[in-house]
């Protein structure tokens, strides 16, 4: 797919602090590239066939209802770790299985959130898709 | 001498950051950039090592470890950059595979592990090296550093 030659040299740099310690590979996809309402939108905008939409909007509303849940433990357990690094006596055994369980949490919202992708996928032509990935002009 | 003049750059930089983020091409935002963000933060953090840690020795050897950490932040954001770049080029082909998502999503958290692994090294030196008294505002300046990071939102720049 071409990309408008005007966002080929623009690249989201992006602030790592909070992805250390606050989301995995789908959270800077989810935050940063595209916001799970403007994906409805443009699943509304496409897919005319209003059968097939719905079944693709109910996919992505259990998805964002998952994420929702996962979210709120991640958020706890940031808040958690971040505490204990306030503490100079915090010993790194103590942060570690902490950091574990958000690595476990954030390994299930990518796998989920890959699954959206493939379900969505499935249900569409690839005409459809082009129009789905494609990337507006932010100017 | 960067850290004998850190108050007055840390100002500087700070208006920089606006000056960027208003006249930018094609930024109607006024947040500023991620690599701004973590410069300035992180140059809190040598104000709050240099107004707090009396001693020439630790002082030192504190804002060696404030470069490396600042150094970590703008290394893994390029590397998030790139991420987002590599799944935007796969995610628009039709008949990209589900183990080559895998394989990239597995990638960059090999990297987010190894980043925040050297961050918390470098947040366990950090914390050492400081008295109790030191550490309640050296801290709270590191903390911050996180807080800030993960408050502002991304703002697009050029590579170019």
């Amino acid at each position: 797919m071409m990309v408008p030659p005007r966002q080929r040299g623009q690249i989201l740099i992006l602030l790592a602090g909070w992805l250390f310690f606050g989301g995995g590979a789908s959270s800077a996809l989810v935050v940063y590239d595209r916001p799970a309402k403007e994906m409805k939108k443009v699943i509304k905008r496409v897919i005319t066939d209003a059968d097939r939409r719905d079944v693709i909007l109910s996919d992505l509303s259990r998805w964002k209802s998952g994420q929702k849940k996962l979210d709120k433990e991640a958020s706890s357990d940031r808040k958690e770790l971040l505490k204990t690094l306030r503490r100079k006596d915090a010993e790194r055994s103590e942060a570690e299985p902490i950091m574990a369980k958000l690595d476990e949490t954030f390994l299930k919202m990518d796998r989920n959130f890959l699954d959206l992708r493939f379900r969505v996928k499935e249900q569409v032509s690839s005409a459809e898709w082009a129009e789905i990935v494609a990337r507006p002009n932010r100017e | 001498m960067r850290h004998e003049i850190s108050s007055g750059f840390a100002a500087l930089v700070a208006l920089l950051v606006c000056a960027v983020a208003l006249t930018g091409p094609g930024c109607s935002s006024t947040k500023p950039t991620s690599g701004q963000t973590i410069n300035v933060y992180a140059e809190k953090l040598r104000e709050a090592v240099f107004a707090n840690v009396p001693e020439h020795g630790p002082r030192a050897q504190m804002l060696s470890i404030v470069d490396q950490v600042e150094s970590v932040h703008l290394r893994f954001s390029r590397e998030t950059a790139n991420f987002i770049e590599s799944y935007r080029t796969l995610n628009a082909d039709y008949d990209s595979t589900r183990p080559a998502f895998d394989q990239l999503f597995s990638d960059y958290n090999a990297k987010r592990i190894k980043a925040r692994s050297e961050a918390l090294d470098l947040h366990f030196q950090l914390a050492s090296l400081a008295t109790a008294g030191e550490w309640e505002a050296i801290g709270r300046a590191e903390k911050k550093l996180y807080e800030e990071a993960g408050a502002a939102l991304p703002t697009q720049e050029s590579t170019k």
